[in-house]
């Protein structure tokens, strides 16, 4: 999988590829930072993420819980339609802001 | 005709997981949207039995039988660890809002969604967790 970051006061995650039990190692380590620094709103551009396990969908989790917290904001865009009926089926779809 | 795959309770061995299963889709000629929905099922199940069968044991086998016939996939995957049924595992409250939605417990709910049945059996000191998905 591929992660890149844009930071700034409106941090753009984009990925591309698959956000298994193993990338998400890779992510987990990328969202600590981005908690603590200096971004309100985070973004999160799946254009181009074709697939999300049970661990994915925790960092969303974490990613979510983590800005309300700081008073920031998280959204997803560009989720594709597989992924998102993963998002309904585990009812994530509900509590996530996604445009 | 079965195929099978032994891996070792490690999550690296994951990798082998996908490639196997990648393999037998091409066999089945199994759609996009299928293969994700059985690779979401099975790195959830698997993912269980490497992280909980073998508590402070490492080099643990599990194995993966996979058979496809008249368009019914069917997995079956065995270790030899600790008696764990994973379908008596509470379900996770998906109305909870956000503050109270604990992190994780969604694996099983996952693979109960995705297969057509899953069935587990204890039989010879063995946890057999048998995954069927009909493809139509």
């Amino acid at each position: 999988m591929k992660i890149t970051i844009d930071n700034g006061k409106e941090t753009v995650i984009s990925l591309s590829g698959e956000l298994d039990t193993l990338t998400s190692v890779d992510l987990e380590k990328e969202i600590a930072p981005i908690l603590h620094g200096e971004a309100e709103a985070v973004v999160l551009n799946g254009a181009e993420l074709t697939y999300i396990s049970s661990a994915g969908l925790r960092l969303l989790l974490t990613l979510q819980k983590g800005m309300k917290a700081k008073g920031g904001t998280f959204r997803l865009k560009n989720i594709q339609k597989d992924i998102m009926d993963i998002l309904n089926i585990t009812g994530f779809s509900s509590i996530l802001t996604i445009e | 005709m079965t195929n099978t795959l032994i891996i070792k309770n490690e999550l690296e061995q994951l990798t082998r997981l996908y490639a196997f299963l990648d393999r037998q889709a091409v066999t089945y000629g199994l759609e996009e949207l299928q293969l994700m929905q059985v690779k979401l099922a099975l790195e959830e199940a698997v993912t269980n039995v490497i992280l909980y069968a073998y508590p402070d044991k490492k080099d643990q086998d599990i194995r993966i039988d996979m058979s496809y016939e008249n368009k019914r996939l069917t997995i079956v995957i065995t270790d030899t660890g600790t008696d764990f049924n994973p379908l008596e595992r509470q379900e996770p409250d998906l109305t909870l809002s956000l503050e109270e939605r604990p992190i994780g417990g969604l694996g099983i709910y996952l693979v109960k969604q995705l297969m057509t049945e899953v069935t587990y059996s204890r039989s010879a000191g063995k946890n057999i967790l048998t995954m069927t998905k009909d493809m139509h």
